[in-house]
């Protein structure tokens, strides 16, 4: 059985219920294509079926990060696949204050020796990540 | 940056360690964000600061809110994790 998660599907999930930005989904769905196949087809089973995920990766589960982390469904499997592909650091980085910087600069606010090669690299790096709208994650179960 | 006495009144090595390792961290930031931002203010490497500055403009900034491994690795907060990290264990 093969199911197809199709970008607009994402979009609408991400926007309406987790108040993504675009740029949050389209970073999201980017890495979202690369997901360990373990990974993969319990997000697909829980986004198409709404099953329960019962994935477990290093001693870790889907509904602890969901729970005791407070994480959204999203972020806990962009999660738990670092955990696979990288479970030492993962588990470091969990344990790990972080911070958030909650605002960022326009390019007008940059000191004006950088301005003009930030500004390139931005567009460069908007090229690069453009998700198309015909995107979509297929996962055979 | 505000500190919990709370926290600093348990008197135990490890939370003290955490404060202050925190402190840097979010100095860290400030720095970068001067560096960056501030005419004449030239602290680091030109290539440092250009990195700097792509990670904080156009919303590249990456928040643990969305993607853990996307907000460890970023650039800035992956130099203000070695900058406090380094300061701390030179205790």
């Amino acid at each position: 059985m093969i199911i197809i998660i199709k970008y607009f599907q994402l979009l609408n999930d991400m926007k309406r219920n987790y108040n993504y930005s675009l740029r949050q989904v389209n970073h999201t769905v980017g890495k979202l294509l690369f997901l360990d196949n373990e990974v993969k087809r319990s997000f697909a089973e829980w986004l198409d079926k709404g099953k329960e995920p019962k994935i477990k990766v290093a001693n870790i589960t889907f509904q602890e990060l969901i729970i005791d982390m407070e994480m959204n469904p999203y972020r806990a499997f962009l999660f738990l696949d670092w955990l696979k592909k990288d479970p030492k650091t993962a588990l470091k980085a969990l344990a790990r204050p972080t911070d958030v910087v909650r605002h960022s600069i326009s390019v007008d606010q940059l000191a004006p020796d950088l301005r003009e090669r930030v500004q390139a690299e931005l567009d460069r790096k908007i090229e690069e990540t453009k998700i198309s709208d015909e995107t979509e994650i297929k996962v055979t179960l | 940056m505000a500190i919990n006495l709370d926290m600093l009144a348990q008197n135990d090595p490890a939370a003290l360690k955490f404060i202050v390792g925190t402190i840097f961290h979010e100095c860290r930031h400030a720095i970068q964000h001067k560096a960056i931002t501030t005419m004449g203010y030239k602290y680091g490497s030109e290539e440092q600061r250009f990195i700097w500055g792509v990670n904080f403009a156009g919303e590249n900034y990456i928040s643990p809110e969305t993607d853990d491994y996307g907000y460890y690795y970023q650039a800035v907060e992956f130099d203000a994790r070695n900058f406090a990290d380094s300061i701390v264990e030179s205790f």
